[in-house]
C-alpha cells in the first residue's frame, strides 16, 4: 500500500482498477476493465473543482471520457449518489445508461414529468435524474434497467496471453423490491403538496456483479438488509441466479450503505466474499447520522484487516469572508459546519493476467485505512 | 415548449414570495407585493396566474402550467435588497427550537454547509412548513432605503401546491413516453 498526494498515472491496458471516491456525503466508483474501457457508477462532485469526481479524476489522468466510458450505472435515488450525473451522461456521450429498475418503473417517471414542470430545488437529486432522461432522449438512444440477474455488459479484453471475458451483472433490485418501490412513488404522488422526499430505507439499489477474468467484484451501493426475503440483500443470496452460479467469490467489496448495520448480512461475507478481501467504504454524514459509527468501524475491521475508508468522518467550521454574512449566521444559528470535511479516493489494481491476488491499494487525499479511523 | 410572452418586463425585480417560492436569484423591491399578477404563455392556450390576497405577501394560488414565467411591471423599486449571500436549503429534522438543515450556497462563498438554525428565524407564515424535507431560501444581504441601509436576513419556505388532476394526467402520459426511452 501506498500513500500518495498528487502522482495519478492511468491503468496499464492489461489492468484492473476500481476507484472509489468520497466526500463527507456522496460516493462514485470508477471501474478499469481493461483495454481503455471504463464503466463509472453512481456520481459526486469533487468539492475543489466542482466537477464530477470520477470526470475530474479520468481528465486528470488523460482518458478521453467520450470515447473510453462504456457504461454508466445509477444505483438508486439519493443525493450522495447522484451528484453531477446528469454532467458525466452528458459528457461521456458514447457510454450506455443503466438505471436502477425503481428508477424506470410508471410511477417514478410520473413523479419526473411533474417536476419537470415545477420548481424544484436546484440541488434536487430528482433534478439530476430527470436530465440524464432528457439527455437520453435527446440521444435517441435507449437506456438499460438494472434489475436482477441483467448482465448491464460484457468485453473481450485483448491480453498478451489471450483473451479475458469482462461481464457486469446486476443483481438487484429484485421483483419484490420493484414492487415496494412502486408502492412509494404512488405514495409520493398522492402526497404531492408535501416536500418530496426519496424513499428510505433503501431496497432498489443495484448491487454490481464484476468479472474480469478471474477477478471478482462485489459492489453494494446502498442496499440494506431486511426481514422479507423478497427484498434487498436476502433476495440476491435466496434468488440470484448470476450469484447461485458463480465460481469464484468475490474480493474486492464496495461496502454496502457506508458501513451501515442495517445493510450488514453476515451471509454475504461467508458466502459471496472471498475470506479477508479488500473492503473499501464511503463515510456518510447528514444530520444527526454520521456513518460508519464506532460499531460498525469495528464489525468491518474484525472481518478483513485491508478495509479502506475515502474519508475520515469530521466536523469543519468554515471560516467567512464576509463579516456581515458571518455575524448574521452567527445570530441565526446554534452551529454550522461545511459538509466536505473531507476528500478521498481509494484506488485498487491488479494485473488482469495475474492469476494470483496482488491487488495494490492506493489511498489519496483523505483517505485512510479503517483502522486509523479515531 | 412554448415560449413565454414578457408582458412587460423590467429587469431583476422579482417578489419575496416568487423568489422563495422558485429560487429566483437577484433582489426585489420589498413594497411590491400586493399587486396581482398574470404571466401568458405564447401560444395562448397555456396561462400562468398568480394572486395574492389582500395585498399579503404569501402566495395564495398558483398555476403553473407549464414551464417559465415573467413578471408584468411594476413601479421602480425604491427600497431595494441586495443579496451578497443566499443558499437553498432543505431541512434535515426538527427540533424544539431549532431545524438542522442542509444548505447550498447559490449566491456568494461557501460548500455545502449544514447547520442548526433557530425556529425563531421563520417566518410565523411559513413555520408550518417547517418538515424534514422542505425547501427553503435563506438570503443575507443590505436592503437599501431612502432614509439609509439596512443589513437583513430573509429566510422563506417553498409552498407547493397539490397537484391537479389535469396536471397529473399529462404527467402520465408524459411518463408513458418515457418508458419508451428504455429496453
Amino acid at each position: 500500500m501506498s500513500k500518495l498526494s498528487s502522482t495519478l498515472s492511468p491503468p496499464a491496458s492489461n489492468e484492473l482498477e476500481i476507484s472509489i471516491f468520497g466526500p463527507g456525503y456522496g460516493e462514485s466508483i470508477l471501474l478499469h476493465i481493461g483495454n481503455s474501457e471504463w464503466i463509472l457508477i453512481d456520481s459526486c462532485v469533487e468539492p475543489n473543482s466542482g466537477e464530477p469526481a470520477a470526470l475530474h479524476y479520468l481528465t486528470q489522468i488523460g482518458v478521453d471520457v467520450e470515447s473510453a466510458v462504456k457504461l454508466i450505472v445509477a444505483t438508486h435515488w439519493h443525493d450522495d449518489h447522484v451528484g453531477g450525473l446528469s454532467k458525466v451522461v452528458d459528457k461521456c456521450t458514447s457510454a450506455n445508461v443503466a438505471l436502477s429498475g425503481a428508477l424506470s418503473i410508471k410511477e417514478f417517471l410520473t413523479l419526473v414529468a411533474v417536476h419537470r414542470h415545477r420548481a424544484i430545488a436546484t440541488t434536487s437529486s430528482l433534478k439530476e435524474l430527470a436530465a440524464v432522461l432528457h439527455t437520453l432522449e435527446e440521444r435517441g438512444k435507449k437506456g438499460k434497467r438494472a434489475v436482477v440477474d441483467r448482465q448491464l455488459h460484457q468485453s473481450r479484453i485483448p491480453l498478451s496471453s489471450g483473451v479475458a471475458e469482462a461481464k457486469i451483472f446486476s443483481v438487484s433490485p429484485s421483483d419484490g423490491s420493484l414492487q415496494q418501490a412502486t408502492l412509494a412513488f404512488t405514495q409520493l404522488l398522492r402526497d404531492s403538496d408535501k416536500v418530496l422526499r426519496s424513499p428510505t430505507p433503501n431496497h432498489a439499489a443495484v448491487v454490481l456483479w464484476v468479472e474480469v477474468g478471474r477477478h471478482v467484484m462485489l459492489l453494494g451501493a446502498d442496499l440494506e438488509c431486511t426481514a422479507d426475503s423478497n427484498r434487498g440483500w436476502l433476495a440476491i443470496l435466496n434468488d440470484s441466479t448470476v450469484i447461485a452460479a458463480r465460481e469464484q467469490k468475490a474480493k474486492i467489496f464496495k461496502v454496502a450503505h457506508h458501513g451501515a448495520k442495517s445493510a450488514h448480512e453476515p451471509r454475504v461475507w461467508n458466502d459471496i466474499i472471498s475470506p479477508e478481501p479488500i473492503a473499501v467504504l464511503t463515510p456518510f454524514a447528514r444530520g444527526n447520522i454520521s456513518l460508519p459509527t464506532v460499531g460498525d468501524k469495528n464489525r468491518i475491521k474484525n472481518l478483513t484487516p485491508s478495509a479502506f475508508i475515502t474519508a475520515a468522518p469530521r466536523e469543519h467550521e468554515h471560516t467567512w469572508r464576509n463579516r456581515v454574512v458571518r455575524d448574521l449566521v452567527n445570530e441565526a444559528t446554534r452551529s454550522i459546519r461545511d459538509v466536505h470535511s473531507g476528500w478521498g479516493h481509494v484506488r485498487v489494481r491488479q494485473t488482469i493476467e495475474d492469476p494470483q491476488d496482488n491487488w495494490r491499494t492506493e489511498l489519496f487525499g483523505d483517505a485512510v485505512p479503517l483502522d486509523e479511523v479515531a | 415548449m412554448p415560449e413565454i410572452q414578457r408582458l412587460d418586463s423590467i429587469p431583476i425585480v422579482f417578489s419575496t414570495t416568487l423568489d422563495a417560492t422558485y429560487g429566483l436569484q437577484g433582489g426585489f423591491p420589498i413594497h411590491d407585493l400586493s399587486r396581482p399578477e398574470v404571466v401568458r404563455s405564447s401560444d395562448g392556450a397555456e396561462q400562468t396566474q398568480i394572486r395574492y390576497v389582500n395585498g399579503e405577501s404569501s402566495l395564495d394560488e398558483i398555476k403553473l402550467n407549464p414551464f417559465l414565467f415573467s413578471l408584468p411591471s411594476a413601479p421602480q423599486a425604491k427600497e431595494f435588497f441586495r443579496a451578497i449571500q443566499k443558499w437553498e436549503g432543505y431541512v434535515l429534522d426538527v427540533g424544539r427550537d431549532l431545524f438542522r438543515a442542509r444548505l447550498v450556497s447559490i449566491v456568494g462563498e461557501g460548500p455545502d454547509q449544514e447547520a442548526e438554525i433557530y425556529l425563531e428565524e421563520v417566518d410565523p407564515d411559513d413555520q408550518e412548513l417547517v418538515q424534514p424535507g422542505a425547501v427553503f431560501y435563506w438570503t443575507i444581504g443590505y436592503l437599501d432605503r431612502p432614509s439609509g441601509r439596512l443589513r437583513g436576513s430573509i429566510l422563506r419556505f417553498r409552498r407547493l401546491p397539490a397537484l391537479s388532476e389535469p396536471e397529473l394526467e399529462t404527467a402520465r402520459r408524459e411518463a408513458e413516453k418515457l418508458e419508451g426511452l428504455f429496453e
